[in-house]
C-alpha cells in the first residue's frame, strides 16, 4: 500500500509512517514498513522576519491516511503554533505567478485576426489545555492540540530520547530521519512534532502558523529528503523590508528562449527544472516575484469581508445561513487560467458540510459544492418536487457552534494572514526543484535592499508578415522573447526545439548587499539581441552558441 | 566556563566607520563594545586584548553554526537601542553576516548597560564564502530611539570549527 504524500509541508521534515497500526496489548506502535516509499510532492511557505522573530506559515499537503500523516521539525526555540489558512496560498499563487504574455502585430494585410497573449500563468487557538511536563529525562517540553492537530515541542539534545518519546506517543518517524537527523540535534535546540487528532482525516489538514526566535529563516531540507520526490518544487515567499534572496544557495535566470511563448509558457516548470540543473550542486532558486506587497493587501482581509459574524450566527435556516457565506467573502478563486467561480473555501465547506451535509440522494444530480450554492433551491423546490431524495435527511444545525468554528478556523486565521503585507513593505517569491539525492544543504535566507524589483510578467513580440492578403495562421513570423532572443518562423504553428541550448541565461549569487556576482553569463556570449524583431537567431544558431560557451565561473574562495 | 574580550574604539579616540550612507556620526561620551567569547578566559573581564583571537563557533539548533555575542554600552542611559552589525572577511572585505535588532536595555549605574544574549548567524555562509579559519571583522553600530547614533564599536576573530562536529561546520561554513 502506497500512500502519497504531497507535503508542500515546508520545512517540514515530513513524517509519514505508511503501514503504521495499532499496537498490541503492549500498547506499543508496530515499526513503519521501510519498503513503503513516501512521496513528498512540494512544499509551500511563506516567511516574514522582523527584528529575530520568524513567522512562517507553512502551507501542508498531505493526502494519505490520517494515522500515517505525520510532521517534524527542527527550531531553534520553542514556537508559538497557530493555524493557517489555505486561502493565503491560494492568494499568494495567484497573485505572483509569473506569466507570460505575447503582443502581437501584423504587417500587410491578414485574413483573419491571430490573438496570443491571454495572461499564461505558469509555475507551479488551541482547542485543548497546554501541558508542559515531561518528568526527569524526558524530552518534552510542550504538547497541546490545536485545530486538527496534536503537537508536542521536544527538547533536541537527544535523538534516541526524541525518537522514543515520539514512538510512545504515536508520533510517527519516517523511514530514514535517523540518519538525517543527527545536524539538528544539539542541547538548546528543539522539534515542533505534529500529527492529526483521533478522529481527524486527511481533508481536515490546514496551514500551521510558528513564531520563533531566528535571524534568519530555513528550510531543514537534509530532513525532508527522506519523503522527498523528484523534482520537488519548493515555493518559498518572503516578507520583509528588501528583497529576499538565497543565502546559501546560487540564483539562476531562465532562458527565456526555451519558453514556449506561443503554447502559453506550460513548458515553464520544465525550463526552470533544466535551468536550475546547470547550476553548481543543481542548488540554485529563481527570484519570480520581487516588490511591493501591496499586490496582497486586501486579497485576504478586505474591509466588509466576512461580513458581521454575530449577524450570520443569528442566522437560523440552513439556506439564509449558507446565502451569508456566499454574500459575504467566504470564497475564494481556485490557481489557474480563465474564468473560475469562486467556491467556498475548502476548509469552510467541510465546516458546512459537517452540518449540513449533502443527501447521498443528490449525488447524481450536483456535487458538494453545487450542493451548498444552490440550497435554497434545493430545500425549497427541488425538494418538493423530490421529497424521497431527502428522506432520513435530518441536519444538525447549529449556527452558533458552526460560526464559532468558522471564526476560528477561517476569518481569524485570514484576517492575521492579511496583516502582513501591511506591516512588510516588500515581497519576493522564490522557487527551486530539488531531487531527493541534491537535499544535501538547508536553503537559508536573507535579503538584500539593494536588488531590483522582479516583476511576474513577461512579454514577447510577435509580428506576422502576412504579405498581401495572407493568412495570419499561415503567414512567416518573428518572435521576440523578453531578453532579446529572435525567431524567425514559417508560421505561428511551428514547433520550435525549447530544449536548445543552455536553459540557464545567468547563473549568479546574491549577497546580502551589492549587485549579483555573475557566475556564468551565456546571455553575454550569444547577444542576438533584437529591439524591432529584424535580427534573428536560428535555434540551431543558438544551441551551436550554447555548446561553444564556456561556463564561466567565478567563485570566491 | 566561557569568557569575552573587549575592544574598545571610541574611547580610543577612533575615528568611528561612517555607517552605511549616513554621515560620519558625533561621537558621543562613553564606548560601545563587543564581546565575544572565548573558551578558556573568563566571560566576566571587561578588557582589551590584542585580536584576532580564536574562537569557536556554536552548533545551532537548526543545523547552523554561529557566534553568541555581547554588546556594552558605557555612559548611554537608554531604554532601547538598535544594534546595526556587519560581519566582513578581513582580507577581501567579503560581507558575511548583518542584522539589525532593537533591544530593550535596562541601565546599570552611570548610564552602562550590557545585552549578552545576541547570537551573529555565521553559517550557511554565503555562497562561496569560506570563514573557517578566517579572520573575521565584527562591527556594531549602536542607536538609540530617535534614530542617533550612540556609538561604534568592532572586533575581530578567527573562526574555527567545533572539533566534535567539525565535518559537518565545514560542509556549511565554508560556502
Amino acid at each position: 500500500m502506497i500512500h502519497r504524500l504531497s507535503a508542500a509541508a515546508l520545512v517540514l521534515s515530513t513524517v509519514v509512517l505508511l503501514a503504521s497500526r495499532p499496537a498490541d496489548a503492549c500498547g506499543c506502535f508496530a515499526p513503519p514498513d521501510p519498503t513503503v516509499p513516501i512521496v513528498q510532492a512540494g512544499e509551500r511557505i511563506l516567511f516574514a522576519v522582523d527584528n529575530g522573530v520568524v513567522t512562517a506559515h507553512i502551507q501542508i499537503q498531505y493526502a494519505g491516511e490520517a494515522r500515517d500523516f505525520g510532521w517534524l521539525l527542527p527550531l531553534p526555540s520553542v514556537p508559538t503554533l497557530k493555524l493557517g489558512t489555505e486561502e493565503l496560498f491560494t492568494s499568494l499563487i495567484n497573485t505572483t505567478q509569473p506569466r507570460y504574455f505575447v503582443t502581437t502585430t501584423t504587417s500587410g494585410s491578414c485574413a483573419r485576426s491571430f490573438a496570443f497573449g491571454a495572461p499564461t500563468a505558469v509555475g507551479a487557538a488551541n482547542d485543548s489545555a497546554t501541558n508542559e511536563f515531561g518528568g526527569s529525562g524526558s524530552p518534552l517540553v510542550t504538547q497541546s492540540s490545536i485545530g486538527p492537530y496534536d503537537y508536542a515541542v521536544l527538547k533536541a539534545d537527544s535523538k534516541d530520547a526524541m525518537f522514543t518519546w515520539l514512538t510512545d506517543n504515536h508520533y510517527f518517524i519516517p523511514v530514514g530521519t535517523d540518519a538525517t537527523v543527527g545536524p539538528y540535534i544539539r542541547p538548546g535546540g528543539y522539534f515542533l512534532a505534529l500529527k492529526l487528532k483521533s478522529g481527524k482525516s486527511a481533508g481536515d489538514i490546514q496551514p500551521v502558523v510558528l513564531n520563533y526566535p531566528s535571524d534568519l529563516p530555513m528550510i531543514p531540507i537534509i530532513l525532508t529528503s527522506v519523503a522527498a520526490q523528484p523534482n520537488m518544487g519548493i515555493q518559498v515567499w518572503m516578507l520583509g523590508s528588501a528583497r529576499a534572496i538565497p543565502r546559501n544557495y546560487n540564483h539562476v535566470i531562465i532562458n527565456d528562449a526555451q519558453i514556449d511563448w506561443l503554447g502559453r509558457a506550460q513548458n515553464y516548470n520544465d525550463v526552470a527544472i533544466r535551468a536550475i540543473s546547470e547550476t553548481p550542486e543543481k542548488h540554485a532558486f529563481l527570484t519570480e516575484y520581487a516588490g511591493t506587497s501591496n499586490i496582497m493587501v486586501d486579497q485576504l482581509d478586505a474591509p466588509g469581508r466576512f461580513g458581521n459574524l454575530t449577524t450570520l450566527a443569528g442566522l437560523t435556516t440552513p439556506e439564509d445561513y449558507v446565502a451569508y457565506l456566499y454574500e459575504n467573502g467566504f470564497t475564494t478563486v481556485a490557481s489557474g487560467n480563465g474564468f473560475q467561480a469562486p467556491t467556498l473555501i475548502p476548509l469552510l465547506r467541510n465546516l458546512v458540510l459537517a452540518q449540513l451535509p449533502m443527501p447521498t440522494a443528490l449525488a447524481g444530480t450536483t456535487n458538494e459544492e453545487g450542493w451548498l450554492r444552490s440550497l435554497r433551491y434545493y430545500l425549497g423546490n427541488y425538494r418538493t418536487q423530490h421529497p424521497e431524495q431527502f428522506e432520513g435527511w435530518t441536519p444538525a444545525f447549529d449556527p452558533s457552534a458552526l460560526t464559532a468554528q468558522i471564526d476560528e478556523k477561517i476569518v481569524q486565521p485570514a484576517k492575521e494572514a492579511g496583516q502582513l503585507f501591511r506591516a512588510y513593505p516588500k515581497l519576493t517569491r522564490l522557487y527551486t526543484t530539488l531531487s531527493p539525492e541534491d537535499m544535501t544543504r538547508d536553503p537559508v535566507f536573507s535579503f538584500n535592499a539593494s536588488l531590483p524589483d522582479v516583476s511576474r510578467d513577461h512579454t514577447a513580440q510577435l509580428t506576422i508578415e502576412c504579405g498581401l492578403f495572407g493568412d495570419a495562421a499561415t503567414s512567416p513570423a518573428t518572435l521576440v522573447t523578453e531578453q532579446g532572443w529572435a525567431f524567425r518562423l514559417s508560421n505561428t504553428s511551428q514547433a520550435r526545439d525549447l530544449t536548445a541550448g543552455p536553459s540557464a541565461l545567468r547563473i549568479e549569487t546574491l549577497g546580502e548587499e551589492g549587485a549579483p556576482v555573475v557566475l556564468t553569463d551565456n546571455a553575454a556570449l550569444a547577444a542576438p539581441k533584437s529591439g524591432n524583431g529584424c535580427s534573428t537567431v536560428e535555434p540551431l544558431s543558438f544551441g551551436l552558441i550554447a555548446l561553444l560557451t564556456a561556463l564561466r565561473r567565478r567563485r570566491q574562495s | 566556563m566561557r569568557a569575552a574580550w573587549w575592544v574598545v574604539v571610541a574611547a580610543c579616540g577612533v575615528t568611528p566607520p561612517v555607517p552605511d550612507g549616513g554621515e560620519p556620526p558625533s561621537w558621543p561620551a562613553g564606548a560601545v563594545e563587543i564581546g565575544i567569547p572565548f573558551e578558556t578566559s573568563n566571560f566576566t573581564t571587561w578588557g582589551f586584548q590584542d585580536m584576532p583571537a580564536e574562537v569557536e563557533l556554536h552548533a545551532g539548533a537548526q543545523g547552523g553554526f554561529h557566534l553568541p555575542t555581547s554588546f556594552r554600552v558605557n555612559g548611554q542611559s537608554q531604554n532601547a537601542a538598535t544594534f546595526d552589525y556587519r560581519v566582513r572577511r578581513a582580507r577581501d572585505g567579503v560581507l558575511v553576516s548583518k542584522g539589525t535588532r532593537t533591544y530593550d536595555v535596562a541601565p546599570m549605574d552611570g548610564g552602562s548597560w550590557v545585552r549578552s544574549d545576541i547570537v551573529i548567524f555565521l553559517c550557511p555562509t554565503p555562497v562561496g564564502v569560506n570563514v573557517v579559519g578566517e579572520a573575521l571583522d565584527f562591527e556594531v553600530s549602536v542607536s538609540n530611539e530617535a534614530g542617533a547614533i550612540l556609538g561604534v564599536g568592532t572586533a575581530h576573530a578567527l573562526l574555527k570549527c567545533p572539533a566534535s562536529n567539525e565535518p559537518f561546520c565545514l560542509s556549511v561554513c565554508k560556502g
